[in-house]
């Protein structure tokens, strides 16, 4: 037992010490996973720490819970076993790069069941807090009318139990402005935004289920579920050539995509699953009522499905009932997956006579179904899907992955009629998939031992109008990226971006007329960063951002440090200067945050932006992290609008998360 | 040009520069004015446009005093001195500096300390923070003061390698309400790697800038001479100089030409005792 603990403590322990999961976080974000996924990755990080994967004996599903993992790179894993350390991952085909280095602490190399922790219960509580330290307009209380009912202060509880194959989680969140307590209108005690799941795993035919909060992901995409986002992918082939992992919990506030309800899979054989999921919800609408009182929506929206009781009751909202059911079928070398939904509306969908307005069927139904599939013949693998939901759409994919290189080709076309409201995929990333058909183009080079190179080229069209563009439009993107290691202990990363879109617009004719029309948009952006491990506790980060768009620039200049004075103990600190002509021309720049956070703030106009955390492990027990930032802005005397308007050049934003878990 | 044109563009001149402006064209050690200003990574260097970190490489007392004249008015005179001793493991250094004329100074008093640290390796890494008082006075309207600190960081990277960053006024001091806080990121690379050959660059960003590259290379033909070329991006400007190492004396003079305003001269002596 203490051999195994130690072997743990050892596998753990600079992962924890070295701020190995902040990196792993920061890589899913520039992979484009979601930002209410990268949330819950904090939890399932911790639990993948605390039992690390037997990569020599656990299934491939287990596999597949690492991040970077799909089922395919899975089965990968699983066919070229045993290991004994994390390089001998990267000689399997398609598997290395920079990324499996960050998931050694998660990996266990050894053989035989899992420990008996991995059975025991274990319980997660958390708590964060966070508020602006700048009153904005909202809170102050001279105007009745203008006053928030609550405090500033933005908190989030969570509660996960899980015993071996269970687990249940809770979230009680409540937003600045919102009340925690008795809350007359809804006639209910406690926060505003909840979200709430019991899941079990077992190895039987019923494999899992999750009862309330859960997310669905079947095929490539196009139908039910949601991709990377394409044109912020740091793995450009992997991502349009993967199949997504199927049924897993929601565990976040965040406004995103997820069912309300209960999902299941069952696996009748080893080769087969089938899945299911029913919920119902309310969605965010634009409602409107026709001349004898009867509600109908002009439009459903797409991510603000996170709707409390209040906000309900506030705001006009449908309610959706949706139900999903998929089938699949994998060998060594094939899947192959069948979908399809039914979406019911409590209010009929009206279409507007506007030309330009968005496609969708009208009245209370929607219906989809979609058969997808995979045909690995190594180092080739072909991927598809072809979907009808009121119009035809499909993708599909060649990739090629051999250990110096991978590259894709992938095609996607989307009728007009076509509408999937659960998918989010290709160049629609807010917004439901539709009336789209695009080429795309990526490819990965190990150049040598020590330099890799990643580019796309992504080009799409959209034959039919869209809001406010009058037009056929259409847009391309182009990206390349260098990561270079000249020593050991220096990372360089380059990397260029070019996109150009269609814009709606309106021009003056020779009569000074206003004519509708459409514009080109381009943006060129450029980033250059060194990161260097001066020792074992202390690494500094230096990056500097270009960006020029057909009317303006913007420069960033950032320089990080983190420092690990202690074991257990993480002070990360940035300072960064940017000064952009105007928002088009801003800049995003990824900031290490407190567990359950998530800070890629958008920096326009003139100023500094400057942050400092410390995370604080003394035990396995108990993690603290405290987080100050502050942006000052040289051009501006307020900040934001309307209620969280902040009369000052300065904003300082203070959050604090306390974790306990046994 | 008539003394009445010269006050008239050296108000404009001053007044284009805000209070809390780091550095005049030339302002400090000549040596580094000379390669367009770039020494974040550099060591064995003190002066009001050093990084605070640079203050370790002086093992021995050192006295510098600089001079120029911005674009070659008189209007636009800046002078000062600094100081570096050499205390225990660490450094302490302060500074003096006046720029401007009657109708309107500028002055800079500072203090600060450096020194190396080992963390968990046997590199050092160096460190430095400065304390600078700001001080403007305008003939006829009224003065102003405040404080600024600065803090900065220089280590190797690689044999004949070094990185520095700092950033100045990061507390963002005011001179008044309403008067921007200035507060400059530089972050900067020195390459040693060819002998005699000294390379050095830098990124510096102002925030109400763009982003500027300032970039010189120093030879040495022999071993106690030096000559200097350097240029910066934003302004625009092309520098050279030359420098002269004579027992515990050395003597730098440098000139920058700005795209449009013209030539700077500057010259800077060094005493170590």
């Amino acid at each position: 037992m203490r051999i195994i603990l130690s072997t743990l403590m050892v596998l753990i322990l600079p992962g924890v010490a070295s701020g190995q999961f902040e990196r792993i976080i920061e890589e899913l974000s520039v992979a484009g996973v979601p930002e209410s996924e990268i949330e819950e990755w904090a939890d399932r990080l911790s639990d993948l720490a605390a039992n690390p994967i037997r990569i020599n004996s656990a299934s491939e599903e287990d596999i597949a819970q690492l991040p970077f993992v799909d089922m395919a790179t899975a089965r990968l894993l699983a066919a070229a076993r045993p290991f004994h350390s994390i390089e001998d991952l990267g000689k399997v085909p398609g598997i290395g790069g920079e990324a499996m280095t960050f998931l050694e602490p998660l990996i266990d190399f050894g053989t035989g069941l899992p420990t008996r922790a991995a059975r025991s219960t274990r319980i997660l509580i958390s708590q964060n807090i966070n508020t602006r330290l700048e009153l904005s307009r909202g809170f102050e209380s001279r105007d009745g009318a203008r006053a928030f009912a609550g405090s500033p202060l933005a908190s989030a509880t969570r509660i996960r139990l899980s015993n071996g194959s269970m687990s249940a989680g809770w979230i009680g969140a409540k937003m600045s402005g919102e009340q925690i307590g008795w809350n007359p209108s809804q006639g209910r005690l406690g926060p505003e935004h909840t979200a709430l799941y019991f899941e079990m795993r077992r190895t039987t035919a019923i494999r899992h289920v999750v009862l309330g909060d859960h997310r669905m992901g079947v095929g490539t995409g196009i139908l039910i579920g949601r991709s990377a986002r394409i044109r912020s992918a740091s793995d450009p082939v992997r991502v349009v050539s993967s199949l997504s992992n199927g049924l897993t919990p929601h565990f976040s506030t965040a406004r995103s995509e997820f069912f309300r309800g209960i999902g299941a899979e069952v696996a009748p054989s080893r080769r087969v699953t089938l899945s299911a999921s029913v919920s119902a919800r309310h969605l965010d609408a634009s409602v409107g009522f026709t001349e004898d009182g009867q509600p109908f929506a002009r439009s459903v929206g797409g991510t603000n499905r996170y709707r409390t009781g209040n906000e309900i009751a506030r705001k006009r909202a449908v309610r959706e009932q949706a139900g999903i059911v998929s089938a699949r079928l994998a060998t060594e070398s094939v899947e192959v997956g069948l979908a399809a939904f039914h979406r019911e509306l409590d209010t009929p969908l009206v279409r507007s006579t506007q030309p330009y307005q968005m496609f969708f069927p009208e009245g209370v139904r929607a219906r989809g179904a979609s058969a997808s599939g995979r045909y690995s013949l190594r180092p080739l693998a072909l991927t598809g899907e072809l979907a009808y939901a009121g119009g035809w759409g499909g993708t599909g994919a060649l990739s090629m992955i051999i250990p110096t290189a991978s590259a894709v080709i992938a095609f996607r076309s989307f009728d007009k009629n076509y509408y999937a409201p659960f998918a989010r995929t290709g160049a629609a990333r807010s917004s439901a998939l539709r009336s789209e058909r695009g080429w795309y183009l990526g490819g990965t080079m190990n150049l040598d031992t020590r330099t890799s190179a990643a580019f796309l080229i992504d080009h799409y069209r959209h034959e039919w109008l869209r809001h406010g563009i009058h037009w056929p439009s259409d847009g391309s993107d182009l990206r390349i990226a260098i990561r270079h290691r000249p020593r050991r202990w220096i990372r360089l990363e380059a990397e260029a971006r070019r996109s150009v879109t269609t814009t709606g617009t309106v021009y003056a004719d020779p009569d000074m007329r206003q004519v509708r029309g459409i514009g080109e948009r381009q943006r060129s952006a450029a980033r250059l960063s060194a990161t260097y491990d001066f020792s074992s506790i202390l690494t500094f980060r230096a990056r500097g951002d270009i960006v020029e768009t057909d009317r303006s620039n913007g420069t960033l200049l950032a320089f990080d440090m983190r420092f690990l004075p202690t074991p257990g103990l993480i002070l990360e600190g940035r300072i960064a200067q940017f000064h952009t002509d105007d928002f088009d021309s801003r800049v995003a720049a990824y900031e290490y945050d407190v567990p359950y956070a998530f800070s890629v703030p958008s920096l326009y106009g003139r100023g500094s932006r400057s942050y400092l955390m410390v995370m604080w492990r003394p035990n396995r027990v108990v993690d603290l992290a405290c987080r100050i930032a502050r942006t000052l802005f040289l051009d501006r005397h307020s900040i934001g609008s309307g209620h969280d308007l902040v009369a000052s050049n300065r904003v300082t934003d203070f959050a604090i998360a306390l974790r306990v878990r046994r | 040009m008539s003394a009445s044109i010269r006050f008239l563009a050296a108000l404009a001149l001053v007044a284009s520069v805000a209070p809390l402006s780091p550095a005049q064209p030339l302002d400090g050690d000549m040596r580094f004015a000379a390669l367009g200003g770039a020494s974040a990574a550099a060591r064995h260097h003190a002066g009001p446009t050093a990084n605070p970190a640079s203050l370790p490489g002086l093992r021995r007392r050192t006295v510098t005093l600089f001079a120029g004249q911005g674009y070659g008015m008189h209007e636009l005179r800046t002078g000062g001195t600094a100081a570096a001793l050499p205390v225990g493991r660490a450094v302490l250094g302060i500074q003096g500096r006046a720029f401007g004329f009657d109708q309107y100074r500028e002055t800079w008093a500072s203090a600060e300390v450096a020194g190396a640290v080992f963390p968990a390796t046997s590199r050092s890494l160096l460190l430095g923070a400065r304390l600078r008082y700001h001080h403007t006075a305008i003939s006829d309207y009224g003065n102003a003061g405040t404080l600024g600190l600065s803090l900065g960081i220089v280590m190797p990277i690689a044999e004949g390698v070094d990185a520095g960053a700092w950033v100045s006024n990061l507390n963002q001091p005011a001179m008044a309400l309403g008067d921007p806080p200035r507060s400059e990121l530089i972050i900067g690379i020195a390459l040693h790697t060819i002998e005699s050959v000294s390379v050095y660059v830098d990124a510096v960003k102002d925030p109400l800038f763009p982003l500027s590259l300032r970039g010189g290379a120093e030879f040495l033909p022999v071993p106690r001479f030096a000559l200097r070329v350097g240029t910066s991006t934003y302004p625009e400007t092309i520098s050279a100089g030359a420098g002269m190492h004579i027992g515990d004396t050395s003597l730098n003079i440098a000139a920058e030409r700005h795209r449009w305003l013209g030539w700077t001269p500057g010259i800077s002596a060094s005493v170590t005792f």
